[in-house]
């Protein structure tokens, strides 16, 4: 019996495997509860975290099976171009605007989690990490590796910071009265990237798209920008 | 077709990664990939087409390919727990701050090119009844 069990723990087939089927029943939780802090990303992680820990098998293993997704996801980044592409016409008509907003805002949010952090007597390492937070987990994984923080913490960051926002974030772009479907959309791709995005769609397609355009641009900022930001401070 | 869609995804990445070694900018690379896409889009080199299909695939499905990175969050726990304020504060602040930035900048500029916009108008308007 144990030797099947190694057998079957050994196998990529059985990582693999475990991420999609969690990823699946993470869907139909979803669809069936239709409750958005159910993000399927958070019920499969959540569920691939127990089948670890009940199995007793190690994160690195299950990380190995998984390899293949992890060149996948590497290169999902690069299939952002389609999006921007796609809302080139509305990004003509409002460059100008969307530029800026998406510009001053991943500004803002990484030099306000810089100086808070400094306040706070965070670890620099910590700091550098939380710098592209706000990034789509591809591009953030490469920003955090560039930067010298710790790739698999800027993940854990950037999925709380989707999850959040696609929980939280149209409620707080009401609080604060930005009502404009262009700039909502932007918001929620610019700070909370493919998770809000998801959201920003069931606002609407203009919302979504906006969204979506305002990932790409926000993540290519990012990694523009922050090697140059956190010379700056660092 | 699915194959050839891949193979301009692939080689963006690739140029990315050349580029990347090329210019010794502290740039992912996968990042500059998505430059070259953008740019050979823009440049009409490749049709949308070309892309659209898998590009929208992998994007429709971002949040399964995540899953065992978001996985990694079970290494730090522990980091969690001993420096919970001090990752939380400087978290949610800079998420708040985030928010308000690009909302507010984004919808004051669109206010201002609308109106511009709109003024323009009303300046015909009036010179048309003058006349």
């Amino acid at each position: 019996m144990e030797r099947i069990l190694a057998l079957i723990f050994e196998s990529p087939v059985w990582g693999m495997g475990l991420t999609l089927g969690a990823y699946l029943i993470g869907v139909v939780i979803q669809q069936k509860t239709k409750i958005m802090a159910l993000q399927p990303i958070l019920t499969a992680s959540l569920l691939v975290m127990a089948v670890l820990s009940l199995t007793g098998q190690s994160y690195e293993a299950y990380s190995l099976q998984n390899t293949f997704l992890g060149y996948v996801l590497s290169l999902s980044a690069v299939v952002l171009a389609v999006p921007v592409y796609r809302n080139l016409h509305i990004l003509k008509a409002y460059w100008l605007p969307i530029l800026l907003g998406v510009g001053a805002g991943s500004v803002a949010t990484i030099v306000t989690a810089v100086i808070l952090g400094k306040v706070m007597g965070t670890d620099i390492e910590l700091i550098l990490s939380m710098i592209p937070k706000s990034c789509t987990t591809p591009i953030a994984y490469g920003v955090s590796e560039t930067l010298g923080g710790i790739p698999a913490f800027t993940v854990a960051l950037v999925v709380l910071t989707g999850i959040a926002g696609a929980v939280f974030g149209p409620a707080l772009l009401n609080v604060l009265r930005i009502d404009h479907e262009i700039a909502r959309g932007l918001t929620l791709g610019t700070i909370s990237h493919a998770i809000g995005t998801t959201r920003a769609f069931t606002e609407g397609q203009i919302c979504g798209s906006m969204s979506s355009l305002a990932m790409a641009l926000a993540g290519t900022m990012t990694a523009f920008l922050a090697p140059l930001i956190a010379a700056v401070f660092f | 077709m699915y194959v050839k869609q891949f193979f301009w995804i692939v080689i963006s990445y690739f140029a990315g990664g050349l580029l990347s070694e090329a210019l010794g900018l502290p740039v992912p690379a996968n990042v500059l990939g998505l430059v070259f896409l953008f740019g050979i889009l823009a440049l009409r080199w490749i049709r949308l087409s070309d892309v659209e299909d898998a590009a929208d695939f992998i994007i429709g499905h971002l949040a399964l390919i995540f899953v065992p990175s978001a996985v990694g969050i079970m290494e730090y726990f522990g980091l969690f727990q001993s420096s919970f304020i001090r990752i939380a504060v400087p978290w949610l602040g800079a998420c708040v701050v985030g928010y308000a930035v690009t909302g507010w900048v984004t919808q004051a500029a669109i206010r201002i090119q609308e109106k511009r916009a709109g003024i323009g108008c009303d300046d015909d308007d009036c010179r048309g009844g003058d006349r």
